[in-house]
């Protein structure tokens, strides 16, 4: 115990040395007395130990305690391998929930790639019959741009002209067997034969009389389509019937077409473009959109389309 | 020697040091720390080499390895019960008594926890384990050079903290 003391002192007079305080009375005290813990009192061994000790060697010990040497590789004298034996645990646990982990992800992509491909794929009928009618549109008259866009748009504009042909078919004159039914397609120039059976109907009779509404349409178009119906309906079945004698039965037809509108534009036999001015001036700026389409449709056989109306020049 | 006696031997030797260190450290129960620090150190005695230098560099090594694994441990599980000096029937009859019934255990320990954990280590190994640089460089796995700075940073600490004076005061 002397010894001990004694060369704790020593130490302690070292380290105070190498330190530069040896004159600091109090810090020595202070390790005096830190190193006085290496002298508690030693327990008895007890437990494992005991027998360790007993059996005076790791065989014995095996026999008595076999749960000890499974935990000594882990205690060697390098401090890591506790290190080493704990990330062993982390390893296995991790190895242990790796199926379920891989599952959960196989179900989660399988889950958002089905959801990804309903979400991108779209009913085909609505597209289909939008694609339709957006092909058959260059077939109609130019006047026939608001009417294609009539039936999409379901307005009111559309459907008064429909009705007003056929009272006006009616009144007019006796409907040819084949054309009977022809104001009713009057309406829905898109679902006609653009192969031309029909075509003259279409392109004075239909066009400009639900242009005028449809252009003008501020609500009112169905009050204002009719008469322009009437004119073109009773021209177009003229005209459409009779394309070898187109000259007088369109002169005929001019001049009702010019009463029962009121506008200067179809009472005249000029151009088209003539047609088209005088028809701009009289209604206003509103009715300038529309008056082309009527000075298309005097020209029998031919209607709104622009190529064919200076063709009739 | 008979098995049995040596290890009987080495325990005595060396019991009291691995247990003060462990105390110094503060290690939850110290003494089942020293009991499995000797279930591990004596079953491997016949491979320790250097004399008695190389085992006691063994012992403090397999002793500082259970106390940071205790330190751990105590991280995981912060809630711990105080030390209380009146329940320690632990008995003294060396010169250091004195020094001991003046600075109880507990104000002991309280001087070193002013310091860093690696500045505690080496003085814990030099004053209670008796080690050299060397030896405690090794078991820290550190080298002498840096062993000896984090002693001489140490003293100047514990020379400045005010708590020492007030200790050490009569």
């Amino acid at each position: 115990m002397t010894s001990a003391s004694e060369s704790r002192a020593t130490l302690v007079e070292d380290m105070l040395l190498d330190a530069g305080c040896q004159q600091d009375t109090d810090l020595r005290d202070a390790l005096l007395s830190l190193g006085t813990l290496s002298a508690l009192p030693t327990p008895a061994p007890t437990g494992a130990l005991a027998a360790l000790i007993a059996a005076g060697g790791p065989a014995a010990v095996e026999r008595h305690v076999p749960s000890v040497p499974a935990e000594e590789p882990a205690d060697g004298p390098a401090g890591g391998e506790p290190d080493v034996q704990r990330d062993d645990e982390l390893a296995r646990r991790r190895r242990r929930h790796r199926p379920t982990a891989l599952g959960l992800v196989l179900v989660a992509g399988m889950g958002l790639g089905v959801g990804g491909v309903a979400a991108s794929s779209t009913p085909s009928g609505i597209s289909a019959t939008e694609h339709v009618l957006e092909e058959w549109v260059p077939w109609s008259t130019p006047a026939a741009g608001p009417l294609a866009a009539g039936p999409l748009a379901a307005g009111p504009g559309y459907r008064a002209p429909t009705a007003a042909p056929d009272a006006e078919l009616s009144v007019a004159g006796p409907p040819a067997p084949d054309g009977a039914a022809n104001p009713a397609h009057l309406g829905s120039p898109l679902l006609q034969d653009p192969a031309g059976a029909v075509q003259p109907e279409n392109e004075h009779a239909g066009m400009p009389a639900c242009a005028a509404p449809e252009d003008h349409g501020d609500g009112n178009g169905a009050e204002e389509c009719p008469p322009a119906a009437f004119g073109a309906g009773s021209q177009g079945n003229g005209a459409g019937r009779s394309k070898e004698k187109p000259e007088a039965e369109g002169a005929q037809a001019e001049p009702r077409d010019a009463e029962s509108k009121g506008g200067p534009a179809a009472s005249r036999t000029a151009p088209a473009g003539e047609a088209a001015d005088g028809g701009g001036k009289a209604p206003g700026p509103a009715a300038k959109a529309p008056a082309p389409d009527q000075a298309g449709s005097p020209a029998p056989g031919q209607g709104g389309r622009p190529k064919q109306a200076s063709a009739s020049k | 020697m008979s098995g049995t006696a040596a290890f009987s031997l080495v325990y005595k030797t060396y019991a009291s040091r691995v247990l003060g260190y462990l105390t110094a450290r503060g290690v939850e129960d110290p003494e089942a720390a020293m009991q499995e620090v000797f279930l591990s150190v004596l079953p491997r005695l016949h491979s320790v080499q250097g004399g008695e230098s190389g085992l006691r560099t063994f012992i403090f090594s397999v002793a500082h390895a259970r106390m940071v694994d205790d330190h751990r441990r105590q991280r995981r599980t912060p809630a711990r019960l105080p030390f209380e000096p009146e329940l320690d029937q632990r008995e003294e009859t060396s010169a250091e008594k004195e020094a001991l019934l003046r600075i109880s255990p507990h104000e002991v320990l309280a001087l070193l926890d002013g310091l860093p954990r690696d500045q505690r280590d080496v003085l814990s190994l030099r004053l209670v384990g008796g080690l050299t640089v060397e030896q405690t460089a090794e078991t820290m796995e550190k080298s002498a050079g840096s062993v000896k700075q984090l002693q001489r940073r140490a003293l100047l600490k514990l020379r400045e903290l005010a708590a020492v004076k007030e200790y050490l005061a009569p």
